[in-house]
This record gives structure tokens, sequence and C-alpha cells, in this order.
């Protein structure tokens, strides 16, 4: 990782303060404030008094937080780096991290969802959200079924109606 | 993926899809298509879709046939075929607004607004002909196609320029058209003739035209809540010759020309209403042509930002604003010149589902 010689405090710094952050299989993971901060769950509970000490996340698991820790820190980083050097370069920063860190598989995209979702990181879920539209944007009915283990509740007849209602949609 | 992904989230993922891919999924399963069928949903995905352009395509008529194409507008590369519900006729488009478009047949005048994504179609019944008055000399009818959000409605305005012996004379005949009540109504008489042929430019919720008071040439605009129409000022250089309307980048735009377009530019309003945030985007300097271009018409940026163009000699160009340089548009699949385009989002705003309420008045 890059060392910031200038001046200013750079976010990485081992002087901030940390927080311990637990998994749901009981891992600890100390991050800096700052990172725990991209989560506004983690915000709304340092807010309301329960930054002490260990903060339990019940819902994510070791290999799913670490993933998540992995996206707030390089975004705290490329924030201050925003600040500093001006937006474009790293705009496109950003954007060339983020398109490397979501080329992930479909089950792990499904628990990275889930804990942007629950841990409220607005960044992670729009990456998120955005990868799973752009893996099915060209797929076909039974193809979506089987991504999202769907159950197709349509009798034949009636999905073949559907169908054709909008055939050209199938083209 | 596991099942279990939260409404919201699905809703989220969704509304990021294409209108073409959304109609596919609608035979998923029995909780999709309700889903995708629910107008919540649908102002979600329009919302999105108009924010992020990334469903957009150009619909052009073209010369030399009857028929109307769509191209997509970042791939920009191939014309498709739209089955539209006027069959044969030669096709005028008199608008778009939130993936609807609105057209008339230039043989028999009849008028459909449509969502070509959905296919869903209304028929706009025809509006009643006064007969002319003995000091009539000519009428012109003009377009325009916009969304009323007070009530929720679509609204086609008709306005008719009445031309007399006396031309001072200056009075212009607006109907309305509102899609919720499949009927039309009359307003007051406007003191403006509206120029043109083409359809009501649709910028912060108001039709602009190049019209005239009278005395001179002037930008008229037609509220689509409150129907007034008003005067909007236009860029400070009297010598400049007014043009073509436009929007890029949601301002207003015009096309003016010096001389006999020698030069054409291309000004921009950046805060609409204020006639002092007309600011110059960009000037043609045109070589000696044996028909000098008439106007401009901007249809929006592209995602390298060049600015797309539609040109008084019927092509459509691009221009980049930091070379200064233009360049033709070729897209397979139709001749050179058109008469007219349309940008369209695609969506799934259904014309049956206004005020938010399944109502199935199929026509």
């Amino acid at each position: 990782m890059a060392s910031s010689s200038s001046s200013l405090p750079s976010p990485s710094s081992s002087s901030s303060k940390k927080f311990i952050l637990r998994s749901s299989d009981g891992k600890h993971f100390e991050v800096d404030e700052a990172v725990a901060l991209q989560s506004e769950m983690i915000k709304q509970m340092v807010e309301d008094g329960f930054g002490g000490d260990v903060i339990p996340l019940l819902n994510v698991s070791s290999i799913v937080l670490s993933k998540v820790i992995d996206y707030c820190k390089k975004h705290v980083e490329l924030d201050f780096k925003k600040k500093m050097d001006g937006d474009n370069e790293a705009h496109e920063e950003i954007k060339n991290w983020d398109s490397e860190y979501i080329n992930v598989g479909v089950d792990e995209l499904y628990h990275l969802i889930m804990a942007a979702n629950y841990l409220h990181i607005k960044g992670l879920l729009d990456l998120t959200c955005q990868k799973v539209a752009d893996i099915i944007k060209g797929k076909q009915p039974e193809q979506i079924r089987k991504i999202f283990n769907i159950e197709n509740d349509f009798t034949p007849e009636e999905e073949q109606e559907i169908r054709k209602e909008h055939s050209w949609a199938f083209e | 993926m596991a099942s279990i992904i939260p409404e919201e989230i699905m809703v989220d993922i969704l509304s990021r899809l294409p209108a073409k891919s959304l109609l596919r999924f609608r035979c998923v399963c029995k909780s999709w298509y309700t889903l995708l069928h629910r107008p919540s949903f649908i102002q979600i995905h329009l919302n999105r879709a108009v924010e992020t352009e990334n469903d957009r395509k150009i619909i052009l008529t073209c010369s030399g046939t009857r028929s109307l194409y769509s191209v997509d507008y970042d791939a920009c590369d191939k014309a498709v075929l739209l089955k539209h519900p006027l069959g044969k006729s030669v096709v005028e488009l008199l608008g778009s607004c939130n993936g609807l478009l609105c057209t008339k047949a230039s043989d028999t005048g009849d008028m459909f607004i449509w969502n070509p994504s959905t296919g869903e179609y209304n028929i706009v019944p025809k509006t009643d002909t006064k007969p002319w008055n003995d000091s009539e000399v000519w009428r012109l009818a003009v377009f325009g196609f916009a969304f009323d959000p007070m009530i929720h409605d679509y609204k086609l305005v008709k306005i008719v320029s009445i031309y007399k012996a006396d031309i001072h004379f200056c009075e212009s005949e607006v109907e309305v058209y509102t899609l919720g009540s499949n009927s039309w109504r009359r307003i007051p008489h406007i003191p403006f003739k509206i120029f043109g042929y083409y359809a009501g430019v649709l910028v912060n919720g108001a039709l602009h035209w190049m019209a005239s008071n009278g005395s001179s040439e002037l930008i008229a605009s037609f509220d689509a809540i409150t129907e007034e129409c008003r005067e909007i000022p236009k860029p400070q250089s009297a010598s400049e010759q007014l043009f073509n309307l436009g929007v890029l980048g949601g301002c207003l735009c015009v096309s003016t020309a010096h001389g006999v377009g020698v030069m054409i530019e291309l000004w921009m309003m950046k805060d609409y209403g204020v006639g002092e945030s007309w600011t110059k985007i960009f000037t043609i300097l045109q070589p000696m042509r044996t028909t000098p271009l008439r106007y401009l018409k901007p249809l929006g940026y592209m995602k390298n930002d060049e600015i797309l163009v539609e040109r008084g000699d019927g092509k459509l160009v691009l221009y980049n604003p930091i070379a200064a340089t233009i360049r033709d548009l070729c897209i397979q699949g139709i001749s050179a010149t058109w008469f007219n385009t349309e940008i369209l989002v695609g969506s799934l705003v259904s014309l049956y589902t206004q005020n938010g309420v399944d109502g199935q008045q199929q026509a």
C-alpha cells in the first residue's frame, strides 16, 4: 500500500481509533474507525453507544466480512486520494478497482449483497446489484430461474401465453 | 444464488435492466410477473432509466420509405425496423416522453400513443376540424407530447396557427388531449404563431417551439401542468437568425445562423428561463454549399462526450467539442437521410395504469 509522505494525516494512520468487528463464526477483525464507518449500520451503532469493544456482526461470516473490509479499506483510501488529487484520476481508479473486485462468482456475489444490505454500505450494494444486473441482462427465463433458484409456478400454457405477448423480447 | 434475496434488493437489481430483459423475465414466475407489472416498480425503473440513460433508442423516420426505425443510442450501429401501429403509412413523430412515443400518419391523420418497448398503444381520437373563416388564408398545426406530474397523465398538445391576409394577425388555437380521459378539449387561444413542422421540444416539463408574436421571432413554451403559453428569453445577439430548438443534457438549445447559413451556432440555456445563461456550445463554419444547412437539432451527448446532432440536410452527425470536428454517423440498414428523430427511453410505462392504479380500461 502506498504510504503518504505529505503532512496531512493518512487515512490508514496508526494513531486513528480502532474498532473490532466480530464475524458470525467468531473471528475478530481490527479496523480503523474510518473503515468501519463506511457501514451506516455500524455508524448508527456507534452513535447509539455500542462502539465500545467488539461489534458483533451476526449475519456476516468471516470470509465475507474480510472481503467487505477490503472494499471499505480501499474506498476510504480512494476517497482520501480523491480529495488530494482531484476528481478525475481517482474516479478512474475507483472504477477499475471496483470492476476487478466484483469479478466474482454468483454465490459470492449473493453473500456480498446480503452483507452490504445488512451493513448498509451503499456503494457496495450499488456495485453488487449492478453486477447482478449485468450478469442477468441477456439471459433467458430458464437461466434466471436457475441463478435465483426460482420455481416456475406457471403452467406451460400460461407461460406460452406470456411469451406470446412480448415475443419480440425473446428474439 | 440462494433464492431469499429480499424484495427491495430484487427491485433494485431489476430496475437496472433494459425494458426488453424485463419483458422476457415476466414469465420467470408469478411473483416476478406481478412485480414487473406493478406501477410502483415501473416508476422506479423509469426514474433510473431516465437518470442513467443506459437504455435509449433513436427513433427515426426515413425518407424514401414508409418505415420507422429504432437505433440503439449507445451503439449507434444498426437500424431495426419497428412494427408500428400505423401499418403502411408515412409516419410523423409528434413527441417522446417516458418511453411513450406519439406518432401520426401523414396520409390519414390517424394518431397513436404507444410504447414501442411493450407494444401497447392507444388510438388518439381525431379533433374536430373547424371550418375556415373567410379571412383565413392558411392553417398550420404543430404538436407536442408531455407528461403532467400533477395529474399523473400524458398530454398531447395541438396548436393550430391561423394565417390571415393581415400579416400582423397573430393567434393560434390550442387543443389538449389527455390520455387518461382519451379526449380533446379546447383551451384559450394564444397570441403567437408557431413555426415549423417539428414536434415540441420537451424541457423542464414544458414544450417549446420557435414562434412569432407578429413582429418578431421568439421561443414559445407551453407548460404541461398549467397549460399556459409564454415567451422564453432568447440569446442576446440581434443579428442572428434563430432556427431550430433541441435539448442537450436536459437544457434547451437553439441553433442560430449568421448570414445565409454561412456560420451555424448552437446555443444552450444553462439555467432554464434565465436569458443571461445562454451559452454558445459550438460554431460550424460551412464551406460553400449548394444547399446551406437549415438547422442543427442536438439530440444528446454520447458516452465519449461527442454530441449527436440531427443536421438540416437530413443527416445524423457527431460533433466532437474538444477537437471541433464533425463526422457522419453511418447506421447500417437505412439510407442516408432522415425526416425526423426522437430519443426514446426504454420503459414499461403502461397506457392503462394512470394515477398508479391498474385500471384495465383497454381501448
